[in-house]
């Protein structure tokens, strides 16, 4: 628990951290300086910002007239690109990733642009959903590949990754599984998507809360984007929070800790700021204790949708299977089902409607003016910046169960 | 050379336009005459340049509007429901061969010629049709007169001639009209057509990138030119900063290039943007055809068409953003097409660049000038001064401009050269500029 003085520590500390992050960026001279010039972390940071605001590019906008050939093949090409050196990280992944991946969903939800309802999901939808995107299973289906980071124990949520298809079933099937249902949707090309979610969702207090997450970060993103200025850790925090919240809703026991965490970052911007680089930085404990039980599921999870929700957008696109394919699924750590889940466990307490929300806003203030710096790595020494109490804090949490 | 025009251009003219109509093609005839620009809104304007007068010193060279005309209508394609804008990506003019001006426009899709002919007599007392053109009652017919031809204001008509459709996939980008001034190429994303001028039904594909999977797709034509004065010869740029010289000689479908000119990457410059801000965004042959001069998003460079390996010369256009690629990549100015333009003697090469800034480079002395197209700072006839911007962190002198104020949203795209004079015409969204060297000027009064 952090008490209220602990929370204006951290607001403190959040307030230098930018003063340096922003004399760094000044003398570090930007993106373009490449591995020597940067240390390992920032450069993966900076690696997954740019890989982030690409998959935003290519996804978010669809504009009425046909968007330019040359802007999509660059895009994509970046995205290769950072995937390739991803690929050939592939043994130092657990290190270099974990303080990364967040950030990459809020793009993902950006773009999608009608969130589907989430654990209100029942098996006889996920029926009727399923047969559009078995329908577009033979375009999607990515060739087989090896996920490190999935876990060796759990097998089945292995295939259910490689093949989109058998995930729907495997989620109409299992009941337990009954959160994960929502990455379906996204299977389905994004018009048919919103109809379906549209048409569908029945609970109506729950959905809206997911589209309000879902959607604030986007907006966000785009405010910034069209004020010239660099916001890219705006869109990595509200994920991680989330993400946070995941995290520990996933284990039953852990849900005092978990409001705790809401709390605390609704309150403070800056709390939610260094909740987030907590969150970040605590995943690689996480990492390393591959046995604890809560552990698994939330690596699972989110191991269905990147892959449905990237292939539903190619098969629209046109764009690279394989691009999306091998993708990591650390990247992908946040989940739309499992903020879902968060929601349903804390359905009723409004923090967790507010808290993103508040994240989203407020980040976008703080942390606009160190992005109009000519290098916007300002969270590049973030993650290694977190309280040893926090850090403890969500190791409880992690641990906790 | 520079110097005169830097430090006495004349601003010669504005037009401005209405809010919506952002030029999005300036392009001078062969004789620099006629000037025609091309806007969003698929209208062209052309500029005629007027004749000298002894009264007012400055009124020579003085570009006036001649015709303007809507070129393109926005369209719906059902099949991938999309709109085709109407926006004109390109104005070619074909060499005068009689009294009228010919020219091409195209937007995305569309190819269209157009013939634009004064008028400056009619024909008048027709035997069966009265003055509105109406046929007479043959019974109130009861003499016969001959037609004449009575002078009237001059009247300038432009008609369409020929409309070349259906044939480009993807956006056309360049339109280019050969030596041979019967022919000429329209390449789009990923090929590039040959047309002969009379003939609107059928064209040959002469380059297709086109991959079998689309999945394959790397790589895109960005930009594509005729050469000068060799009819088989003709470049093409792509989205990897390369320039590929093919000579239709050697086969009917130039897939495989004849030349590839390509500098090697510098590895300590390797950035994530690094593909990116080298894709080439337009590609000239010098007038002596030696030469070929390509933009990228932050250099202009010179290749000497004898030499593959590197360009000959290489000039940084604006250095100072190389630090803000992050940011120019997420508000997508990054992906900026900014054209670049030869003087009449192939010494000096223009091009654009933000803050409604564009700058020249002097192949010979090596200088460099930046300068300003902007309603508050240059006043007609004002002589334009060099601007100049500093990088975060360095010196600032009196009037420099800080990086960080530079506005994006104000960019050069577009410029053209006079074939031979000092004149230079400069599109800012949707004002036109006209500077002319100074000395030009009097030289001439």
């Amino acid at each position: 628990m952090f008490s209220k003085g602990a929370k204006r520590k951290l607001d403190e500390d959040e307030e230098v951290l930018e003063g340096k992050t922003l004399e760094a960026s000044a003398a570090g001279g930007g993106f373009g300086l490449g591995h020597e010039g940067l240390s390992k972390v920032s450069y993966t940071l900076q690696r997954q910002t740019i890989f982030n605001i690409s998959l935003m590019k290519l996804y978010s906008q669809r504009p009425l007239n046909e968007p330019s050939l040359e802007r999509r093949v660059l895009i994509n090409n970046m995205l290769r690109r950072i995937q390739d050196e991803l690929k050939q990280e592939g043994s130092l992944r657990p290190l270099l990733l974990p303080p990364s991946p967040p950030p990459d969903d809020p793009m993902d939800e950006g773009f999608r642009e009608a969130p589907p309802t989430f654990g209100v999901l029942s098996a006889a939808v996920t029926a009727q959903v399923s047969p559009p995107s078995a329908l577009l299973m033979p375009m999607i289906i990515p060739p087989p590949s090896p996920h490190p980071s999935v876990p060796p124990a759990c097998p089945p949520p292995l295939d259910v990754c490689l093949t989109p298809a058998s995930l729907l079933e495997d989620d109409s099937a299992d009941s337990s599984f009954c959160t994960s249902s929502p990455p379906t949707p996204p299977l389905s090309p994004p018009p048919l998507q919103s109809q379906t979610s549209a048409a569908i969702s029945p609970p109506p207090a729950s959905s809206s809360d997911v589209s309000d997450m879902a959607l604030r970060p986007s907006t966000a993103i785009n405010r910034t984007a069209a004020a010239n200025s660099m916001t890219v850790t705006t869109s990595l925090t509200p994920t991680t929070l989330t993400h946070a919240s995941h995290l520990t809703a996933s284990s039953p026991a852990s849900l005092g800790p978990a409001k705790d965490c809401r709390t605390s970052g609704s309150k403070t911007e800056a709390a939610c700021v260094s909740l987030a680089e907590g969150c970040c930085a605590e995943l690689r404990p996480m990492d390393a204790l591959p046995a604890v039980a809560p552990v698994a599921p939330l690596d699972l999870y989110p191991s269905h949708s990147p892959h449905s929700t990237p292939s539903g957008f190619l098969t629209d696109l046109a764009l690279d299977d394989v691009l999306f394919a091998d993708i990591d699924t650390s990247m992908y750590d946040f989940d739309p089902c499992v903020t879902a889940g968060v929601v349903s466990v804390s359905a009723g307490t409004s923090l967790t409607k507010m808290s993103p929300v508040v994240t989203a806003d407020d980040l976008l203030k703080s942390l606009t003016a160190p992005y109009s710096s000519p290098t916007p790595q300002v969270s590049a020494n973030q993650p290694f910046k977190i309280d040893l109490t926090e850090l403890d804090h969500i190791m409880e949490v992690l641990v906790g169960s | 050379m520079i110097e005169n025009i830097s430090d006495k251009v004349v601003s010669n003219s504005q037009v401005e336009t209405e809010i919506s109509d952002i030029i999005s093609t300036v392009e001078f005839n062969h004789t620099g005459e006629l000037l025609a620009t091309g806007d969003k809104g698929g209208r062209v304007v052309i500029f005629q340049r007027e004749p000298e007068s002894k009264t007012e010193l400055f009124s020579q060279g003085e570009y006036n509007v001649y015709s303007t005309f809507q070129s393109h209508e926005p369209e719906f394609d059902y099949l991938k429901s999309l709109e085709i804008e109407e926006k004109i990506n390109k104005i070619r003019w074909l060499p005068q061969q009689n009294a009228a001006h010919f020219l091409l426009s195209t937007n995305d899709k569309t190819i269209k010629l157009w013939k634009v002919s004064e008028r400056d007599k009619r024909p008048e007392g027709y035997n069966l049709k009265d003055e509105e053109g109406r046929i007479k009652d043959i019974s109130t017919v009861t003499s016969l007169q001959v037609p004449v031809l009575k002078p009237i204001d001059l009247m300038v008509e432009v008609s369409p001639r020929r409309v070349f459709a259906n044939a480009h996939t993807y956006h056309v980008n360049s339109i280019s009209v050969n030596s041979d001034h019967e022919t000429y190429m329209s390449a789009d994303d990923l090929r590039i057509n040959l047309w002969h001028l009379d003939i609107t039904n059928r064209s040959f594909n002469i380059v297709d990138i086109k991959p079998a999977n689309m999945e394959d797709l790397t790589e895109v034509i960005t930009a594509a030119e005729f050469h000068p004065h060799h009819c088989n010869l003709f470049v093409y740029s792509s989205s990897k900063g390369t320039l590929r010289l093919c000579d239709m000689r050697e086969a009917a479908l130039c897939d495989r290039h004849s030349k590839l000119f390509e500098e090697p990457e510098d590895p300590s410059a390797r950035s994530f943007f690094s593909e990116i801000i080298s894709s080439v965004s337009d590609v000239k042959f010098s007038h002596s055809g030696r030469y070929l001069l390509t933009r990228d998003y932050l250099t202009a460079k010179v290749w000497d068409l004898n030499m593959e390996s590197k360009p000959l010369e290489t000039y940084q256009v604006h250095d100072y953003l190389r630090s803000k690629l992050c940011s120019l990549y997420e508000n997508d100015c990054i992906f900026d097409k900014f054209e670049c333009a030869w003087n009449g003697s192939d010494s000096v090469i223009m091009t654009g660049a933000y803050n409604n800034f564009f700058r020249m480079f002097d192949r010979n002395t090596k200088r460099d000038v930046t300068l300003e197209a902007s309603r508050e700072s240059s006043k007609p006839r004002a002589v334009l001064k060099p601007r100049r911007v500093c990088a975060a962190g360095g010196k600032r002198r009196k009037d420099d401009i800080s990086v960080d104020s530079l506005d994006f949203t104000k960019k050069i795209l577009h410029t053209a050269w006079h074939p031979t004079e000092n004149i230079i015409a400069i599109a800012a969204t949707n004002n036109l500029y006209i500077f002319q060297d100074k000395l030009n000027s009097e030289m001439h009064s």
